[in-house]
């Protein structure tokens, strides 16, 4: 009698716990990353992976889930599994540039994301990726022509103007720079960076 | 086909970039009767493997004027490699340096010098430590040949990020047979280096100044690819350097320094040393 309640107790417990019941791990997984819990949602799609490691999915979204926990070597490796798996993969190729950029090798991901532009040109992240790219590898010049021929590809985006007016004032196009802060002031009141810099030529 | 090689081209392109510096300098001494001044010329070829490794190449020929018609020759040729490992959980980058420094005269062998050591740059590029060993071990038929090692530790840091960068280095310099000098010569480099982020002309993209205080002889410098071999000692030094971006592929940078020497016989002389540096990156 005992040994019976104990056992109901226990397939209880076994139906409550979604990780060890017949719950979907990929539901898991999500349900556990919109609770910012990302190493469960990584541990729940574990077994998928140990199963099946050529899961083109399961790779991607542990490299994803791996650079939320800040765990970018992990990540880098994972994008880099997908990526064999899938070699015309772009969410792959995208995916890897952010634990790149987060370890500042930015030759690595500047490379990828160009990868992304010959598949598909003017792909927005891509762009904006290797513009930081560009930047921190002070290819000024490069930032220059890349932000400004951007800029005609989305008028209304503020991030590439951000990029353009900084270009423009290493330059020493301090007019240039101005007039796109300005610019960015029309599309973003606020940013700091754009008042500081009119501020700073007496500009209001 | 041909859109496949090229794109494959194009990515091997991007792996594997080169950096190369063509290098000259002048040293004129001022007080001192075996040198009247000192021209070097060297070509340094860094190739990079994406952000994993870099492998190095280079060569200084270097005539030292001592006066009256005489002169001396020496030929430096320095192989060396750098590798480098992320770590997240000290969110950085550790990174194994390895150089080795061949000197020779038309004639002889002077010097083989071999230096080793660890680095760590965080992520963001707000911090950087190393130690550096270094063995130098001189061929001399006189006295005797002759081993000098070289300890260094730096400490760097930026005071704000991306606009300011502070460096300190410490060095110990010992004679391990003594038969240069008993003691450890103790030595520290100190230097600022501001970025101005300009391009083009007249304003530098970042320029440094430095002083360094403490003795030192036979120092290698192994940013810089330096060795110095002369006998005498340096007690003082004081530098600034300035890099302009010409392009995204080219630099020029300038230095000038003045240091203070003595020799064993506690004769003080004073040296003024200039160079001009293009650096060309494909």
């Amino acid at each position: 009698m005992k040994s019976w309640s104990l056992n109901i107790i226990f397939f209880a417990v076994y139906l409550s716990n979604p990780v060890m019941g017949n719950e979907n791990p990929w539901e898991i997984s999500h349900k556990l990353e919109q609770k910012a819990d990302y190493a469960g949602a990584t541990q729940a799609i574990q077994g998928v992976l140990k199963n099946n490691f050529q899961h083109e999915y399961a790779q991607t979204r542990s490299g994803w889930l791996s650079y939320l926990q800040k765990d970018y070597s992990t990540s880098v490796s994972h994008y880099k599994t997908a990526i064999e798996i899938n070699p015309k993969s772009l969410d792959a190729k995208l995916g890897i540039t952010l634990p790149l950029m987060a370890q500042g090798r930015w030759r690595e991901a500047a490379n990828y994301s160009k990868e992304v532009l010959i598949v598909s040109p003017h792909h927005y992240y891509a762009e904006i990726r290797l513009m930081a790219c560009e930047e921190a590898l002070l290819q000024w010049d490069a930032l220059l022509e890349h932000a400004q021929r951007v800029s005609r590809i989305y008028p209304t985006d503020a991030t590439v103007l951000i990029y353009l007016a900084r270009a423009a004032s290493v330059s020493g196009n301090n007019n240039k720079a101005i007039d796109t802060y300005k610019d960015v002031l029309e599309r973003l009141p606020g940013n700091l960076e754009a008042i500081r810099f009119l501020a700073s030529n007496n500009i209001k | 086909m041909t859109l496949a090689l090229s794109f494959c081209s194009n990515v091997f392109a991007d792996n594997w970039t080169n950096s190369n510096d063509i290098k000259s300098t002048f040293i004129n001494y001022q007080g001192n009767t075996t040198r009247k001044n000192l021209t070097d010329l060297s070509i340094n070829i860094q190739t990079h493997y994406l952000d994993k490794f870099d492998l190095l190449f280079a060569y200084n020929h270097t005539k030292l004027n001592a006066g009256q018609g005489n002169s001396s020759r020496q030929n430096q040729l320095t192989v060396g490699a750098n590798w480098f490992q992320y770590f997240d959980k000290i969110e950085g980058r550790i990174g194994w340096q390895l150089k080795n420094y061949s000197l020779t005269t038309p004639s002889n062998t002077i010097a083989d010098i071999t230096s080793g050591g660890i680095s760590y740059l965080d992520y963001q590029k707000s911090f950087y430590l190393d130690t550096l060993f270094t063995q130098s071990q001189y061929i001399n038929k006189v006295i005797n040949d002759y081993t000098v090692n070289q300890a260094n530790l730096s400490f760097e840091f930026s005071p704000r990020l991306k606009s300011s960068w502070l460096s300190f280095q410490l060095i110990a310099i010992d004679n391990a047979d003594n038969l240069l000098f008993d003691s450890t010569l103790y030595s520290a480099n100190f230097e600022w280096t501001q970025f101005l982020y300009r391009t083009g002309f007249p304003l530098p993209m970042r320029f440094i100044i430095g002083l360094q205080i403490g003795e030192q002889r036979y120092l290698v410098l192994q940013r810089l690819n330096s060795v110095n071999n002369s006998p005498d000692a340096q007690t003082a030094s004081y530098w600034v350097n300035a890099t302009w971006h010409i392009s995204d592929n080219s630099q020029l940078g300038l230095s000038i320094a003045t240091s203070e020497h003595q020799t064993d016989l506690q004769e003080k002389y004073n040296s003024t040393y200039s160079s001009i540096l293009l650096n060309i990156k494909w």
